[in-house]
């Protein structure tokens, strides 16, 4: 256990001593922040709702009474774009996070159990990795209304597979050292050889692939908003204001820039945050 | 050896090519309901037209049987047929298919031009300014949104550029509605969408390119030739590109079908008609038929390029046959 300490450990200071890793970690934890106190933000500081329309003042630029201006309908844009932090980076991480487990779960399972429940599991994957996971979700998205908690169950849905091949090979590797061997010798269960002695092997694959994958979602669910079947509107979303915006972008460019700077940004952070990740605590790069 | 690999790896892609097809039904059907477009709701038809109508598109039947159905035509090279205008879904989808292929190679040639140069300067130059750039372009090329850039640059080419009295880009569409055989104004549609798509492979592969120069670079065989007192420019030349570029051109093989399923944005920004813009089309239409058969047929491409690529790997490296 000293040794598995020292690689937590060593793997966090390599992290914060990664000066851009940092930065863009700050970044995200700010993202998440204005996003999560978008209703005190909005509400309260701004005293400005992103739903209510004004339809004596549309189109209006940057100003003291809406900071970055309004829509075609007059609503605050500022506060559409807090709002909307909240769905983009919601299903970003959520949709990660329940990817993660389930492909985690699968493929720890398929590599130390192995034989025909590896078989099995490994054809499934095979078969979700060889489905365009976008067309199923433009599918899916035209027949049963999504919001942002469905559409991230329909995301981790398509996307575990990856991580389920990464997670098997990684246990497959470790399952016949000798601490394994030990641990089972002593009498210890499946499980219990699986979460004390397996998993903390595995882990620091799940933690790499996860940091690099929240991008990817943010830009995956901002596309189908856009393309209007993912989280529809009167929820404002990056990608709803960025079709919403696409009538007029002749004549009010902000409504087409801000929304889509927002997305590159917070994709851009992540990003580079899941490099810093993968820099820290991927053994192979040491 | 190699035909017993070969009918091995067939033999694997079987049952994935059935799972894919399963889930694809299932997901359909069971999110569908079996909803057919304009039957349900319309006041003009009796109840018993309805039931018949129902009937004769096999929706009554229990669904493992309507699976078998379609799955007895797919095994015949049969699609089913759109629920919308009766046509086979196959022609629908070969119809699209094509613009499909030319957008997407367009676009990988196009990046494969840029990213090797760009890939091969950031690791000969490694550390300096043009590495840096390289590496910021291709960090900035994976974050942002296709269809942003999409718009933007419609923006500026086809709008601005108008306004400002300047040649400008056609904004949508595949060809001239005035003269469809034009080739010059082909080529005009095709520019922005491709150039979009290319941007977004090439921040990948010119990041690939860049580290597997690298690995290439600190080998023994580069340092004796350098030692042999090879010229650097020679020696990149003649050992380095084509063994840190391999590698590249196996993952685009690999990755080509994919590619080809990964255009769909793209091309619903720019209404180009490919096969991505055609799911969207009938997505909204709720013609799951056409739909069920798209993403098959898609996944079907997946397996087969999948294989193609595992035969491939192993005529180059005979270890992998064992």
């Amino acid at each position: 256990m000293r040794a598995s300490r020292g690689y937590w450990e060593e793997s966090w200071r390599r992290l914060l001593r990664n000066r851009a890793g940092v930065a863009s970690g700050a970044l995200v934890l700010l993202l998440g922040a204005a996003a999560l106190a978008a209703p005190v933000i909005a509400g309260l500081v701004l005293r400005q709702d992103p739903l209510s329309q004004d339809l004596h003042a549309t189109f209006q630029g940057p100003g003291p009474s809406h900071l970055l201006g309004t829509d075609n309908l007059g609503r605050d844009v500022l506060a559409r774009l807090l709002y909307g932090g909240r769905v983009s980076l919601g299903v970003g991480f959520l949709s990660v996070a329940l990817a993660t487990t389930v492909g985690g779960v699968v493929g720890v399972a398929a590599g130390y159990y192995g034989g025909t429940a590896d078989d099995v599991l490994m054809r499934l994957v095979d078969v979700l990795l060889a489905i365009p996971g976008l067309y199923l979700l433009i599918l899916v998205g035209a027949v049963v209304t999504v919001n942002a908690v469905t559409l991230s169950c329909l995301i981790a849905f398509i996307g575990w597979g990856a991580l389920a091949r990464l997670a098997r090979a990684e246990v497959l590797s470790v399952r016949h050292r000798d601490f394994v061997l030990a641990a089972r010798s002593i009498g210890a269960s499946d499980l219990r050889v699986m979460l004390r002695h397996i998993v903390p092997n595995v882990l620091h694959v799940a933690i790499v692939a996860a940091s690099l994958g929240v991008g990817a979602v943010i830009l995956l669910e901002a596309a189908l908003d856009f393309i209007g079947l993912g989280v529809a509107a009167p929820t404002p979303t990056w990608g709803n204001m960025l079709s919403g915006a696409q009538s007029f972008f002749t004549h009010s460019v902000w409504l087409v820039v801000l929304p889509g700077s927002m997305i590159f940004l917070s994709v851009l952070a992540t990003n580079l945050f899941g490099n810093a990740v993968r820099d820290a605590f991927d053994p192979r790069l040491r | 050896m190699l035909l017993r690999y070969a009918a091995r790896r067939l033999l694997a892609a079987i049952p994935v090519l059935l799972g894919v097809t399963i889930i694809t039904f299932l997901i359909l059907r069971l999110t569908s309901g079996g909803f057919v477009p304009g039957l349900e709701l319309n006041p003009s038809l009796r109840t018993e037209d309805v039931d018949r109508i129902r009937h004769n598109l096999g929706l009554d039947a229990p669904l493992p049987l309507q699976y078998l159905t379609w799955l007895a035509g797919l095994l015949h090279g049969d699609f089913g047929r759109s629920l919308t205008d009766g046509q086979p879904v196959l022609d629908h989808i070969l119809e699209r298919l094509p613009n499909t292929v030319e957008l997407t190679l367009t676009a990988v040639v196009l990046a494969v031009l840029i990213a090797i140069p760009l890939g091969v300067a950031g690791a000969l130059r490694r550390g300096t300014i043009v590495d840096h750039l390289t590496t910021a372009l291709s960090v900035a090329g994976v974050a942002v949104p296709a269809f942003w850039l999409g718009l933007l640059l419609i923006l500026v080419f086809s709008v601005s550029f108008h306004a400002w009295g300047l040649p400008w880009l056609p904004s949508g569409g595949a060809f001239d509605p005035a003269d469809e055989g034009d080739v010059g104004a082909r080529l005009l549609h095709l520019v922005m969408p491709a150039t979009v798509l290319a941007f977004g492979y090439l921040a990948v592969w010119s990041r690939y390119t860049r580290s597997s120069m690298l690995e290439v670079l600190a080998q023994d065989y580069v340092r004796t030739a350098l030692a042999k007192g090879m010229s650097g420019r020679r020696m990149v030349a003649v050992h380095a590109l084509r063994n840190a570029v391999a590698p590249l051109i196996t993952l685009i093989g690999l990755e080509l079908p994919t590619l080809v399923g990964g255009a769909a944005v793209v091309e619903i920004v720019f209404g180009w008609p490919g096969i991505g813009q055609l799911a969207l089309e009938r997505a909204l239409d709720h013609d799951y038929t056409t739909l069920m058969g798209l993403a098959t047929f898609t996944g079907i491409a997946v397996v087969a390029g999948n294989l193609v690529a595992d035969v491939l790997y192993a005529v180059v490296d005979p270890r992998i046959r064992l």
